[in-house]
C-alpha cells in the first residue's frame, strides 16, 4: 500500500460520494452503532425536529414509547394542542443540553425541582414548558401536579428505553441569575415578565455544552445501564438571536457548536451515536431543497428523506429488515362521533313508536 | 289588531315525544304560546343540514318524515319563523362526555382543568345535533334552548359497570362544574343549555325510573322518557317563550 487513501471505499471521496451523484442518491451518511429493530424501545425528546422521529417510527410500526400519553379518548387536535404524543413525555421542546440536564436531574431526583411559576391574567405557566398547557394552569398547585406527572414520565422513559433520541436545537437561552436555572423561553414572551435584574442571557460555548451533555448522559446511564443515546442536531435555524450577531451567523455558530458536541460525544462514548439529519437537510449538496420558502421550516419531503436514510443505513449496517415504508395513516375516528351511537333497527323502531304514540292521539296531526 | 303569540318550536329526535305527551296529557299549560313540533327519529338527523337560516332535510324522504309530524306540514325549519326553538335530544349526548371525563379524573393520568374544559367543549360542539342548534342560534332570530339526551334510565345492564366507585365519588363535586362548563360553551354559541332536571337524576349519572317510558324494562328501553319528564322540559320552554 503506497498511502492510506488508496484502498478507501468510494464514500470517502467527495467526487464519487457527493459531486458525482444526485443528492437524493447520496447514501451511507450514517454508520449506526446500535441496531434499531421494530421491537427496540425508543423514546424521543429535544428540539421541535425531534417530533418527526416519533412520527416516522410510528408510521413504520416501530416501538416508539409515549410515557405520558394523556387521558384516553383525546382527539388528535386535543393531543396536539396539549402536547401529548409530541415527545415521549410532556416537556415541550428541550432546546439545550442544559435544559435536558435540568429535566433529568429533577426527574431522577438529582436536584430539587424549582417552585418558580409564571403568572399572566390569573393563569399560571410552567417556566420550563410554558407552551404545553394552552391558556395556562388554573393554579400553581395544578401546575405542580401536572409537572410531577411529567417528571415521573421522564424517569420511566429513561429507565424503560433502549434508545433515547435527543435532538439538540439551540445554544442560546435565558436563565435565572440567582439559581442559574434555564428557562424554555425568554421570560415575558409566552408568559412571565422579563426582569433584567433577575434574568440573564446565556449563549453556551463548546465546553459548557460538553459539560452539560456529559452530565445528562451520566444521569441517564446511571439510571439505565443498557441505554443507548442517539444524538441529532435540529436543522431548523434560530427564529431570533439575542447574541448581538446577525441571526444567520448566530445560527451557524449555534449549530456548529452543537454538531461538534454531538460528534465529539459519538466519537468518545461507545453508547452515544450521532445521526446526521442536520447535514441531510442543511448541506449545500442538497441545495436547500428541503426547506420551505421561509428557509426555516423543513418540508415533509425533507423529513421523509431523513427518515428514509435512517432506516436505509440501519439496514445497510445490520441487514435483516429491509427499508421500511411508512404505513398509510388511518385517521382516528373523532371521539365525539362515538358519542352519537348508531341505532339498531330495534332501537329505531322504538323511536318511531315513541313518536307515533305521542302524536297519534291528537287529531291535528292525523 | 290582536298581539301575536310567542312562537315556540320543539325540535328534536324521538326524545321530543315526551314533551308532546306532556302537552297531550295536559301536564303543562301551553296557553299563550303558539306551539309547534318538528322532529323525527335520530337516524334521520344525519340527513339534516343547516343552511340559509334554516335546517333543511337533504332528501325528499326525510323532508316528508319531518313534515308528517308537524301541524303545518313544514318540510324545513327556518329559525326566523319562531321566537324560541327548544332543541331537545337531537342526538346531543352528554352522558358519554361525563363518563369519559370522570374516568380520566378518577383513574388518571392527570387531567388539568383546562383540558377537562376542552374535552367537554369539543365533545359538545363536535356533535351534529349541537351544530344544528348552533346554526339556528347564529341567525340571531329565534332564542335557542338545548336540552341534551337525558341520562340512561337506572341502570341498563350494559352500563352497569360504567361508573366505578372512584368515579361515583367524584360526581357530587364535579358534575355541577361539568354542567356549568357546557352552559358556558353553549352560551358562547348563543344557546341556552338546559341541564337535566335535578329531581330526575338518581345514582349520580342516571335517570330515575319514575321518569322512564312505560314498561321500559320489558322493552329494554333505557333512553326514552315519559310525559312527566317531558312536562319538566316543556314547562321551562313555555315559561321562557312567554317571557318574550
Amino acid at each position: 500500500m503506497s498511502h492510506p487513501y488508496e484502498t478507501l471505499p468510494e464514500d470517502r471521496f467527495w467526487r464519487s460520494a457527493v459531486a458525482g451523484r444526485d443528492a437524493l442518491e447520496i447514501t451511507g451518511l450514517w454508520k449506526p452503532k446500535v441496531r434499531v429493530r421494530r421491537r427496540t424501545r425508543i423514546v424521543t425528546a429535544g428540539s421541535c425536529f425531534a417530533q418527526h422521529f416519533s412520527k416516522a417510527l410510528l408510521a413504520r410500526c416501530y416501538r416508539w414509547l409515549d410515557f405520558e400519553p394523556g387521558p384516553a379518548g383525546l382527539t388528535p387536535e386535543q393531543r396536539k394542542d396539549y402536547h401529548y404524543g409530541t415527545f415521549s413525555f410532556r416537556t415541550g421542546n428541550i432546546y439545550t443540553p442544559r435544559m435536558l440536564r435540568q429535566w433529568l436531574s429533577w426527574a431522577l431526583g438529582a436536584a430539587a425541582v424549582p417552585e418558580e411559576v409564571w403568572e399572566r391574567d390569573g393563569r399560571f405557566f410552567d417556566p420550563f414548558r410554558p407552551g404545553v398547557e394552552p391558556g395556562g394552569f388554573a393554579s400553581p398547585e395544578e401546575l405542580f401536579a401536572s409537572r410531577r406527572e411529567t417528571l415521573a414520565a421522564i424517569a420511566a422513559a429513561v429507565r424503560g428505553a433502549q434508545v433515547f433520541v435527543f435532538t439538540m436545537g439551540l445554544t442560546e437561552a435565558w436563565a435565572d441569575r440567582a439559581s442559574g436555572v434555564e428557562y424554555a423561553v425568554c421570560p415575558g414572551t409566552v408568559a412571565g415578565r422579563f426582569d433584567p435584574e433577575a434574568h440573564r442571557f446565556v449563549n453556551h460555548g463548546f465546553a459548557a455544552l460538553m459539560a452539560e451533555m456529559r452530565a445528562a448522559l451520566r444521569l441517564m446511564f446511571r439510571a439505565n445501564r443498557s441505554l443507548s443515546v442517539l444524538l441529532t442536531v435540529s436543522p431548523v435555524p434560530l427564529t431570533a438571536t439575542a447574541s448581538g450577531q446577525h441571526v444567520l451567523t448566530a445560527t451557524s455558530h449555534s449549530k456548529a457548536l452543537l454538531r461538534a458536541v454531538a460528534g465529539e460525544l459519538a466519537q468518545t462514548q461507545a453508547r452515544v451515536d450521532y445521526f446526521p439529519s442536520y447535514e441531510i437537510i442543511t448541506h449545500p449538496a442538497y441545495r436547500g431543497r428541503f426547506f420551505a420558502p421561509n428557509l426555516r421550516s423543513v418540508l415533509p419531503e425533507g423529513v421523509d428523506h431523513v427518515m428514509a436514510q435512517f432506516f436505509r443505513d440501519q439496514a445497510a449496517a445490520f441487514g435483516g429488515e429491509p427499508v421500511a415504508a411508512p404505513v398509510a395513516e388511518v385517521p382516528p375516528r373523532p371521539a365525539e362521533e362515538a358519542l352519537e351511537p348508531e341505532l339498531t333497527e330495534a332501537e329505531e323502531l322504538r323511536c318511531e313508536q315513541e313518536i307515533l304514540a305521542a302524536f297519534a292521539p291528537d287529531p291535528r296531526h292525523g | 289588531m290582536a298581539e301575536r303569540l310567542p312562537r315556540l318550536c320543539i325540535f328534536g329526535d324521538s326524545h321530543y315525544a315526551c314533551l308532546r305527551q306532556a302537552e297531550a296529557q295536559g301536564l303543562v299549560d301551553v296557553s299563550g304560546v303558539d306551539l309547534e313540533y318538528w322532529g323525527h327519529v335520530g337516524t334521520r338527523f344525519r340527513y339534516l343540514a343547516f343552511r340559509d337560516g334554516a335546517i333543511h332535510p337533504l332528501d325528499d324522504f326525510t323532508a316528508r318524515r319531518f313534515a308528517k309530524f308537524n301541524a303545518r306540514g313544514r318540510t324545513f325549519l327556518p329559525a326566523a319563523d319562531f321566537d324560541v326553538i327548544h332543541v331537545t335530544g337531537a342526538r346531543v349526548y352528554v352522558w358519554g362526555l361525563f363518563v369519559r371525563l370522570l374516568g380520566a379524573l378518577a383513574e388518571g393520568p392527570f387531567v388539568s382543568s383546562g383540558l377537562a374544559r376542552r374535552m367537554l367543549s369539543d365533545g359538545l360542539r363536535g356533535q351534529s345535533g349541537y351544530r344544528l342548534a348552533a346554526g339556528l342560534a347564529a341567525t340571531g332570530t329565534a332564542r335557542v334552548l338545548l336540552s341534551p339526551v337525558a341520562f340512561y334510565t337506572a341502570i341498563p345492564p350494559a352500563r352497569a359497570g360504567a361508573i366505578s366507585p372512584a368515579m361515583a365519588g367524584l360526581i357530587p363535586d364535579r358534575l355541577p362544574r361539568f354542567w356549568e362548563i357546557l352552559e358556558e360553551v353553549a352560551a358562547a354559541d348563543g344557546i341556552r343549555l338546559l341541564r337535566q332536571p335535578a329531581e330526575t337524576v338518581t345514582a349520580g349519572l342516571f335517570t330515575d325510573p319514575a321518569y322512564a317510558v312505560a314498561d321500559h324494562l320489558a322493552k329494554a328501553d333505557y333512553e326514552h322518557r315519559n310525559a312527566a319528564y317531558g312536562a319538566l322540559l316543556l314547562a321551562r320552554a313555555v315559561a321562557l317563550a312567554r317571557q318574550g
